[in-house]
């Protein structure tokens, strides 16, 4: 069984009358990369902050590497990086020096971090940036300092508190896959996020959070068993008959079945063969497939049967 | 070593920083030396009065008196009959006549004589009329380095009379207040470097959240603090001294002989803005670009009721509120400069020098406390 990193029992954080963290608790495990989703003011950033022992809270426990996580807890501290939500870099160094000056408070041997920050250098490809002031960075290569200033004293627990927003596709993916990498490389990883294709793409399990709580938690699979609703599948085929449209609803997992201009529309639950029984069926019955679409349900799905409401503003 | 070293660079970029607290100060006493220096200078060129001599008596006493008016500065001899010098003297063209007796001398005055014109004419006769059997006898015996030495000692003294009194008791050139004043500006501008350490170490303050970092590091706070505050010190003591030193070398105005004491008051001065600026920087509210406008709010007044604009303002103060100047720093800081310069007596420049290590002493004090601290109500 892999150790607990982290593991936060009852967590309760209140600013005056807002309930921000409502007995939240979460175990995060060696080597796992945890995802907490959930919109914004949910209480992601709330829980990293807390547990990275720098936001007071009210009541509850927080362990890190089985140990009690204080102010103080120096030894603690060590094993820990961070990469904000806001880029937390000084204007006033060059990318090299800001780097080198976050590794600086976590390594003091020179000759290591000069080492180290190369390293970070390479890892997040600002290698041709060095000597640019922040100023002169684009947005996405400003994304990525601000993970090098976070990682390059080589962590082995790292919290990751959106560090994608207003970043460009092809910026995100590098993140993503640098993300990957770490984990990759043994670093436990908490991640943070509101997009959930992100949540989708790299974490190992995740945890769903609203209003302080956490709605759900698990593998992106059983969260998403955790609704009734599972695939939508739209077929274009012409000339759909009452028989067919009986046989299609008698299968195993389907929900509702409607026809209209043509569009054969179906609604199924959990299994992985919905798509195929029902083009067997369609084949059986002779009818010719012009197109098929298989919409699987998304973390979004799973928020807004949880909650009631959509886990971005703009989906 | 690193940390201060990169903590000294954060300080030397910080183009606003070094704008306010060295270009902008340098550039003002440059514009106050155009505007000044001729006119002070112009104010002060001692104008010699011109007055007639009559003489109703043919003695040594007589005799003597027209051998010392010459060499004395402030008077101009007009060289007239005892009529024309009359008519002159009626209608102001000179202002007085020395009426030379035997044995005493009287002085007519012009009708718009002034009290300076008056005493400095009044100096001479009633110095010649004291001083004569000295004067007798150095001239008999040939003595002529004693007689100069007591012309010397009679222009210095109407020399004194012929110049404006100083603002607080000493007499000095009145406009170098303004310089001072402008150094001191300069000196408490440091504060935004103050603003600036708390947004770089308080996680609830800036808006870059580098402070964030910090926190959640295994760096000792408290090293961080000190190392953050003698970057800054080191720096606006580097500035502050190469400000007071063009101020004395291209503007030429005094800043005395007493070294260690002018030391004593950079060190203390800046210590104080820093911490000034670190209270700033803790209590206002607002993004650190608010807290710092408000605390440029709050130097610009006080600097301007310490006489950065208007030099007689904390001598107005002085005479009719004196509490003003005794709470505004900006006044205390110039008057500490002022009497280290000018004064004698050196303990009213350390009650000053007192009571600004005693704020500063209480404000590192809050400042240490509050920026020791590693968790915070809300980020």
């Amino acid at each position: 069984m892999s150790q607990k990193v982290v593991s936060v029992d009852n967590l309760v954080k209140r600013y005056k009358e807002l309930i921000a963290l409502d007995h939240f608790s979460m175990d995060v495990n060696e080597g796992e990369r945890l995802g907490l989703l959930g919109p914004n003011g949910s209480g992601k950033s709330t829980t990293i902050n807390c547990i990275l022992s720098i936001l007071e809270y009210d009541s509850g426990d927080i362990k890190v590497f089985g140990k009690e996580m204080t102010p103080k807890s120096y030894d603690l501290k060590r094993l820990i990086g961070i990469v904000p939500q806001e880029v937390a870099v000084y204007d006033e160094f060059t990318v090299y020096e800001n780097i080198d000056f976050f590794c600086g408070l976590y390594v003091k041997d020179k000759n290591e971090r000069r080492n180290l920050v190369d390293e970070a250098v390479r890892f997040v490809g600002l290698q041709d940036f060095i000597k640019f002031k922040p100023a002169k960075l684009s947005g996405g290569l400003l994304r990525r300092l601000n993970i090098a200033c976070g990682i390059a004293h080589k962590p082995k627990l790292i919290f990751f508190d959106e560090p994608t927003v207003a970043v460009d596709p092809q910026s995100r993916n590098n993140i993503l896959e640098g993300i990957m990498k770490l984990r990759d490389g043994g670093a436990t990883i908490v991640y943070t996020s509101h997009y959930m294709e992100e949540i989708e793409q790299i974490c190992d399990r995740v945890i769903i959070m609203d209003k302080g709580q956490a709605v759900a938690a698990g593998t992106v699979d059983e969260l998403k068993g955790m609704i009734k609703k599972s695939e939508l599948i739209r077929i274009e085929v012409p000339g759909l008959d009452e028989d067919t449209l009986t046989k299609i609803n008698e299968l195993k997992n389907i929900y509702t079945v409607s026809y209209e201009d043509s569009i054969l529309k179906v609604e199924a639950g959990t299994g992985k063969h919905n798509v195929i029984d029902i083009i067997n069926i369609l084949q059986d019955s002779g009818m010719r497939l012009k197109k098929i679409f298989s919409e699987q349900p998304t973390l979004n799905d799973v928020f807004l049967e949880l909650t009631g409401k959509e886990l971005r503003d703009d989906v | 070593m690193m940390m201060f070293k990169y903590s000294l660079k954060k300080t030397l970029s910080n183009r606003m920083f070094i704008f306010w607290s060295f270009v902008f100060p340098v550039t003002l006493m440059f514009f106050f030396h155009l505007a000044f220096s001729t006119i002070y200078a112009e104010e002060n060129t001692i104008d010699p009065r011109d007055v007639g001599i009559i003489y109703e008596a043919d003695n040594q006493f007589t005799s003597f008196f027209g051998s010392v008016t010459d060499q004395i500065e402030v008077l101009n001899e007009i060289d007239e009959d005892e009529d024309t010098l009359y008519e002159l003297l009626g209608e102001n063209e000179i202002d007085g006549i020395y009426i030379v007796k035997e044995d005493s001398i009287e002085v007519a005055l012009c009708p718009k004589y002034s009290e300076t014109d008056a005493m400095i004419i009044k100096t001479v006769a009633d110095f010649y009329i004291r001083e004569f059997d000295l004067i007798e006898q150095a001239l008999t015996s040939g003595d002529m380095e004693a007689v100069q030495n007591m012309i010397n000692s009679l222009n210095a003294d109407t020399d004194y009379m012929s110049q404006e009194t100083g603002i607080y008791k000493e007499q000095t050139n009145p406009y170098n207040w303004y310089y001072y004043a402008t150094i001191v500006m300069g000196i408490m501008f440091q504060a935004m470097a103050g603003v600036n350490l708390v947004a770089e170490l308080q996680a609830d303050v800036g808006e870059r959240k580098v402070a964030m970092r910090s926190s959640v590091s295994p760096a000792s706070k408290s090293v961080l603090v000190l190392t953050a505050f003698l970057s800054r010190l080191l720096v606006s003591l580097v500035i502050s001294s190469f400000s007071i030193f063009c101020m004395n070398r291209f503007f030429e105005i005094p800043v005395g002989n007493r070294l260690p004491q002018l030391l004593l008051f950079i060190l203390a001065s800046n210590m104080f803005s820093l911490s000034m600026g670190e209270m700033f920087g803790l209590f206002f509210k607002g993004p650190v670009q608010t807290r710092g406008n408000k605390g440029v709010a709050l130097i610009m007044t006080s600097v301007f009721l310490s006489g950065e604009m208007i030099a007689t303002l904390p001598g107005m103060f002085e005479r009719y509120l004196p509490i003003v100047n005794d709470v505004n720093p900006a006044t205390v800081l110039n008057l500490a400069l002022y009497r280290l310069v000018y004064y004698e007596d050196l303990t009213s420049f350390y009650v000053e020098i007192v009571k600004i290590v005693l704020l500063t002493i209480l404000f590192l004090t809050i400042a240490t406390m509050r920026l020791r601290r590693q968790k915070y109500a809300s980020l």
